[in-house]
């Protein structure tokens, strides 16, 4: 038994997938590839399939994760050819990569994700502006959203989860970079960010039309950002 | 357009894949490489219609041609239709977001009544107008087919040809049709109706005149021309082993209702169910070849990377090579998880045992179909299926581990009385009763389901011309069932009694019932077959505003001298064989399946160039 860890993008032909409907288009390409998928023990066997992090319908991506058991060792450049071939067209193989048998769960380690956050502006801003409320926005000791459960509303304070936050004007539009957490270390949605950060500057930001990418999803270990490519330097 | 919906409309409604049409397999072709354009629509939701073999086929094979183009549409969930009229966007197709009102064609396909409110919302949200009558020829073609189009009359209004019967001969002959009279010049809309009318199994309605009786029976429906035949008779696929089947299908991104890959084994069933329209009008039976089928499967499975085969049919366990085929699929695909599964099986122990071998995963559920109570009334309905068959068959998957049973009925059947209703409990009870014996210590997890139907009557059925019971008489029923099966090992459902009432008068109804069908719309009906949607005093206004008496066709029993409106459709099955059927039953005298016994002289082989076809010796004889 080995696995794999596949890197891979989500285009705008897939945005609007469910996570569930990225792991089924995950586990049908599998199969069409003919690639010897491990499955798992019991009455209701599944394929050996794990994802790092769920992605939100209508998000897109430039590098998501998934692990791969296989019944056996394979070529890791016939893998990727293969998988390449039978994906649907807007999911698109990076790399794959061999994960040692010790590695922990993608899951458990990734931790930071990254996303590029692009909003409709509607009415006059400037850059310097922007800066100076973004500035003041990261400042703040605690920021409070109220996030709709099934048992009600939570208050909840996404600040210590917003690791970096910056924006810049681009024509009509403007675009923020962030990183939160994700994981282990909990979980801010790039849209409560940003929805809250309109709500606290008063900027004329649409933030009702967002579209999101994300463009980085990694682990944090003592300070440093490891791409869960860097399987060695992830694993230890 | 395209851009918009993607960036301003997707984002904010529920499910948005289902309008998106780029998935694996899909068909996207240049519009200016092909002289048709087809859209093919589909009345109810992505995840429903996309579940529907016919559409598949369908698909495949016209796409296969060169010179044509088809694509998809679904009727838009209630989120999209608004974001589309708020927006004025025209109802677009999937492939390639071109409006409806582009295409050459617009072909819709019936696969129930209650679906044909969806079918005038699509009309209308794609800015078409409803009434054939009102289109001219810069307008789409609009067709319809399906098992509902063998009585075609309550839309016939609103459709400008049907086509009866089966599909994958017959559409070429329509494309063909289509592509010479866009070439020739002038043209006009009548023109190429005249044209479609030769086709065999082409129904083209504004060339019929109904004339009716001082009672509103129908006197007579006469062609108005000289070029179409007096009764249009339904195509029918003569080698159904090789005729044209999807192997690349369409894999869907969001799970759709039946979520697997879908093989054929055979078309039609002789059983004889005398309510049963799908039993009556698919006939003769063919069958596929178990080389075909293990071929097709092959061809799937590499093409989709499904996990799950299901070899479909009315009746699978009545495939004459059932056994060798499930045989050689388990060993092949079984080690690769791929699952094999039957759709629907026959109340007996054979059909248990089959279900035991390809049943990877023990699902908790089996579902059979005694549809009736008692004997008697069982043999009203010819369901060849006796008490000991569903006992042995309820005992087999007790044994084989299954815990839960789910067993259908119907209600209103003709010439039930209040014992039938009590049978119906007493087999429920006989049900727990064996289950607790057998299961022992699992008996905690038991559980029997009984689902109770109202009986519809349908055209071209022995019971077409039985009314439906009154919907009071129904509900009476349903209670009545209620009280007698409270216990906490069974469940009850059953379904909403206005809904199947309004369901009896378009399944019998003529021409005049599609003033209701547009005003029910107008009123806001839609998506009737949805609890949540179907608005029962709306149709009872629409009833009250266009005059007419529902009762008249869903309850009154029509006399065996009426005409009735869907008389000149011949489904092959002979009007002599249905007096007969209807004759029997009332007698409560059963008819064999002519694949264990004699020929019933039903008609079919008779009058159709297609022939009873089976690939081996029967398997599932009953004694």
């Amino acid at each position: 038994m080995c696995r794999i860890r596949v890197e891979f993008s989500k285009g705008e032909a897939v945005r609007f997938l469910s996570h569930l409907d990225l792991l089924k288009a995950f586990e049908r390409a599998v199969r069409r590839a003919g690639i010897p998928i491990a499955f798992s023990e019991g009455f209701n066997p599944h394929p050996r399939i794990s994802f790092a992090s769920a992605l939100a319908v209508g998000v897109t991506s430039e590098k998501e994760y998934a692990d791969i058991e296989l019944k056996r060792d394979a070529d890791l450049r016939d893998v990727t050819g293969r998988l390449s071939q039978a994906m649907p067209p807007g999911i698109e193989i990076k790399s794959v990569g061999a994960v040692p048998g010790d590695a922990r769960a993608l899951m458990a380690e990734v931790n930071r994700a990254a996303y590029r956050v692009t909003a409709p502006v509607d009415g006059l801003m400037d850059e310097t502006e922007l800066g100076k409320k973004i500035a003041a926005f990261m400042s703040s000791p605690e920021i409070i959203i109220t996030k709709r459960t099934k048992k009600g509303p939570r208050l909840k304070n996404i600040r210590p989860g917003i690791i970096c936050f910056e924006g810049r004007l681009t024509g009509e539009q403007v675009e923020f970079s962030l990183m939160t957490v994700t994981g282990n270390d909990g979980n801010v949605r790039p849209e409560e960010v940003v929805s809250s950060f309109t709500e606290h500057s008063g900027l004329p930001i649409d933030s009702d039309s967002l579209d999101i990418r994300r463009t980085a999803l990694c682990i944090e270990k003592a300070g440093r950002l490891i791409s869960p490519m860097d399987i060695s330097r992830a694993a230890r | 357009m395209k851009q918009f919906v993607e960036k301003k409309i997707l984002p904010k409604v529920q499910k948005p894949v289902r309008y998106q049409g780029n998935e694996l397999n899909s068909v996207h072709k240049d519009w200016n490489t092909v002289s048709v354009r087809i859209a093919f629509a589909f009345p109810d939701v992505y995840e429903v219609g996309m579940s529907h073999l016919g559409l598949r086929i369908l698909y495949h094979t016209v796409n296969r041609r060169e010179d044509t183009l088809m694509e998809r549409v679904f009727a838009p969930w209630v989120d999209f239709e608004e974001k589309l009229r708020q927006n004025k966007l025209p109802l677009f197709s999937l492939e390639s977001y071109t409006p409806l009102a582009k295409f050459d064609v617009l072909a819709f396909t019936l696969q129930y009544e209650m679906s044909y409110t969806n079918m005038l919302n699509m009309l209308d949200l794609a800015g078409i107008p409803l009434r054939s009558s009102a289109r001219d020829d810069t307008w789409p073609l609009v067709l319809a087919g399906g098992p509902a189009a063998y009585n075609p009359e309550p839309v016939s209004a609103f459709i400008d040809a049907f086509l009866i019967g089966e599909g994958e001969d017959a559409v070429h002959d329509i494309i063909d049709t289509v592509r010479e009279w866009k070439q020739a010049s002038p043209k006009n809309k009548n023109s190429l109706l005249r044209e479609l009318a030769r086709i065999p199994g082409v129904y083209v309605p504004e060339f019929y005149d109904v004339s009716y009786h001082t009672d509103g029976t129908i006197k007579q429906v006469v062609p108005n021309v000289s070029f179409t035949p007096a009764r249009v008779v339904k195509r029918v696929v003569r080698d159904f082993d090789r005729v044209d089947f999807p192997t690349r299908p369409i894999v869907p991104f969001t799970e759709i209702v039946h979520d697997r890959l879908m093989l054929e084994v055979l078309r039609g069933c002789s059983r004889g169910c005398r309510f049963c329209q799908a039993g009556m009008i698919y006939r003769p039976v063919r069958e596929k070849n178990p080389e075909t089928i293990l071929q097709q499967a092959e061809q799937l499975v590499k093409n989709t990377g499904y996990d799950e085969i299901s070899l479909t049919s009315l009746s699978t366990s009545d495939y004459t090579c059932v056994e060798g085929v499930l045989k050689s699929l388990v060993d092949r695909y079984g080690p690769s998880g791929v699952g094999i599964s039957l759709p629907s099986l026959r109340a007996d122990s054979f059909s248990v045992e089959l279900a035991k071998h390809v049943q990877r995963v023990r699902k908790t559920t089996l579902t059979f179909a005694p549809e009736a109570g008692t004997q008697r009334l069982r043999d009203v309905i010819n369901k060849g299926v006796t008490e000991d068959d569903l006992m042995e068959a309820v005992e087999g998957a007790f044994r084989a581990g299954w815990t839960a049973v789910k067993l259908y009925f119907m209600i209103g059947l003709p010439t039930e009385t209040f014992e039938d209703l009590d049978g119906i409990a007493h087999l429920a009870y006989k049900v727990v009763d064996l289950g607790r014996d057998i299961l022992g210590q699992r008996a905690g997890r038991l559980k029997v389901t009984v689902s109770a139907s109202s009986f519809v009557p349908k055209a071209h059925t022995p019971f077409q011309w039985v009314g439906q019971d009154s919907i009071e008489l129904l509900q009476e029923k349903q209670q009545h069932l209620s009280r007698r099966l409270k216990h906490r090992r069974i469940v009850f459902n059953w379904h909403d009694a206005r809904v199947s009432f309004i369901e009896a008068v378009f399944a019998r109804g003529g021409r005049k019932v599609a003033d209701v069908l547009e005003e029910a719309w107008r009123l806001g009906c839609k998506f009737d077959s949805w609890t949540d949607h179907f608005k029962f005093d709306k149709w009872m206004e629409a009833f009250r505003e266009v005059g007419l008496d529902t009762s008249f066709y869903a309850n009154r029993p029509f006399s065996l001298d009426e005409v009735l409106p869907w008389d000149h459709i011949d489904a092959g099955v002979s009007r002599e064989f249905l007096v007969s059927e209807y004759g029997r039953a009332f007698r409560e005298q059963t008819t064999m399946d002519c694949r264990f016994d004699r020929c019933t002289v039903c008609g079919v082989c008779q009058n159709l160039p297609a022939k009873l076809d089976l690939k081996g010796r029967g398997v599932n004889v009953p004694h």
